[in-house]
């Protein structure tokens, strides 16, 4: 009895990191003889992905490699296409410049106030008489030129700098700031973020071997759905982070220097984005419910 | 007696579940000389082979002066007996095809084709032995001649009925609740 009760206790309180080794190494031994049936084995069953949407006639997709961060070396998983309107679109660094801007701007409220000559304390009586003192003629000793009186033109009072960009040019700006990592190599699409440890210092080295740079964008689809694993790992890190497919955005693409996307993640950005190309003006806003809202 | 004692053993464990401290205490004076030196070992053991980082490799990639013949025999591989006449002249459409191939070419070689070039080797291949991975672009030339069969005339009525079709469809659902 007391032997099942110790049992019960150190399977109870054994740590998370034992359970986790002891399926490193069934991965490693699988991994080091590449007999895996799961479908992103290396040679034997590659993770190939055609692209659902219709293209246009005159383009080709774009192409791009799926990886795995399941290992260092599982760099060529498979292949998957892209859709050009999405990945391969004209770089607009204007656009790219305006929604940078908007993102950084309206949300901005500056708080700064200065009194005027009416609210400062005082100044309600004329100093001196207007003639005969020899001094200076004034109407109140807090105006603007004197010393403790208020100010001009300062800033009245709570501003706001909000302002919305069409959702159009919203939209193509993500667009372009996909094409444009694409473009320059800063694109990895990853099958799952599914890592072998919860431990920071793998993704690190991961990184570091692959040369991704020195900060990186993991985007996942759901915020529910993350391994535990990446999470951990990524929380533990400032210049790795993790976002939800939604989270995705113009200023952060640009300031990690890599972007990693998962495959179902592709596939929901393509459909969200590519649905504007070709949708009608809204005759109510499209938070209303629609029939073929993606 | 052996159930009153687990049942005290229950007891004193839910009372103390709220406060991790004292749990940790009252196990640990069970299994104090066992568990530290068992999970060492288990963990230096397991932790050496998985999470070894292999040595960086340079980003400087220099053609091997047996390029034609590893290319070739890639080929024969990959492709088998379809091989038309010159194996130079393959086409890499198939997507399983061209994954196969550029996999083994990238173990191969070290060195493998960047995302943003994968699009751009489909056809010949004369060009990536006289200068590797700098592909010239010559897609549109290919692309010319597929020409596009559909009317406008045909193409704007689709589109004026589908949006008369879109308006019934939205304002009906609108109407409905």
């Amino acid at each position: 009895m007391q032997q099942l009760v110790r049992a019960g206790a150190r399977a109870w309180l054994r740590p998370r990191g034992c359970r986790g080794l002891s399926a490193l190494t069934e991965e490693a031994v699988q991994s080091a003889e590449k007999p895996e049936p799961l479908a992103n084995a290396g040679p034997q069953a590659p993770v190939l992905r055609r692209c659902e949407l219709p293209v246009p006639l005159h383009r080709r997709p774009v192409q791009a490699w799926v990886e795995s961060l399941r290992g260092y070396e599982q760099e060529r998983v498979g292949l998957t296409e892209l859709h050009p309107d999405v990945f391969s679109t004209a770089p607009r660094l204007d656009i790219l410049h305006q929604v940078a801007i908007w993102q950084k701007n309206f949300k901005r409220i500056s708080y700064a106030k200065t009194k005027t000559r009416a609210e400062v304390r005082g100044g309600g009586r004329k100093p001196w008489q207007q003639k005969g003192s020899g001094r200076a003629r004034h109407g109140s000793i807090r105006s603007p030129i004197w010393r403790g009186g208020g100010v001009a033109h300062g800033p009245r009072g709570p501003t706001s700098y909000y302002y919305m960009l069409p959702m159009k040019v919203r939209v193509q700006g993500l667009k372009v700031a996909l094409t444009v990592k694409l473009a320059q190599d800063d694109l990895h699409i990853v099958d799952s973020l599914e890592l072998p440890t919860t431990d920071p210092q793998y993704l690190m080295e991961l990184a570091r071997y692959r040369r991704w740079g020195d900060s990186v964008l993991f985007v996942d689809l759901e915020h529910e759905d993350m391994p535990q694993n990446v999470v951990a790992a990524t929380s533990g890190l400032k210049t790795f982070n993790l976002i939800p497919a939604i989270g995705l955005n113009v200023h952060s693409m640009l300031k990690h220097q890599t972007l990693v996307l998962t495959l179902p993640t592709v596939a929901f950005l393509e459909e969200k984005l590519l649905w504007h190309d070709s949708r009608y003006t809204p005759l109510y806003p499209f938070r209303l419910p629609y029939r073929d809202f993606p | 007696m052996a159930a009153l004692w687990v049942a005290g053993v229950g007891r004193k464990s839910l009372t103390v579940v709220a406060s991790g401290a004292p749990r940790r205490e009252f196990w640990s004076r069970l299994r104090k000389e066992k568990q530290p030196v068992v999970a060492e070992t288990v963990e230096e053991v397991k932790k050496e082979p998985i999470l070894v980082c292999p040595p960086l490799r340079s980003q400087a990639y220099i053609p091997p002066k047996d390029l034609q013949s590893r290319l070739e025999s890639h080929v024969k591989e990959v492709f088998g007996s379809s091989v038309p006449t010159s194996w130079q002249e393959i086409s890499l459409e198939d997507v399983h095809m061209k994954f196969s191939f550029l996999a083994r070419l990238a173990d191969d070689l070290g060195h493998a084709v960047p995302n943003s070039r994968l699009h751009q080797m489909c056809r010949c291949w004369r060009r990536l032995l006289r200068v590797p991975w700098t592909a010239e672009r010559s897609n549109q030339s290919i692309l010319k001649e597929i020409s596009p069969e559909y009317s406008l005339e045909g193409l704007m009525l689709k589109l004026k009925l589908q949006y008369f079709g879109h308006l019934c469809e939205e304002l009906t659902h609108l109407k409905r609740p």
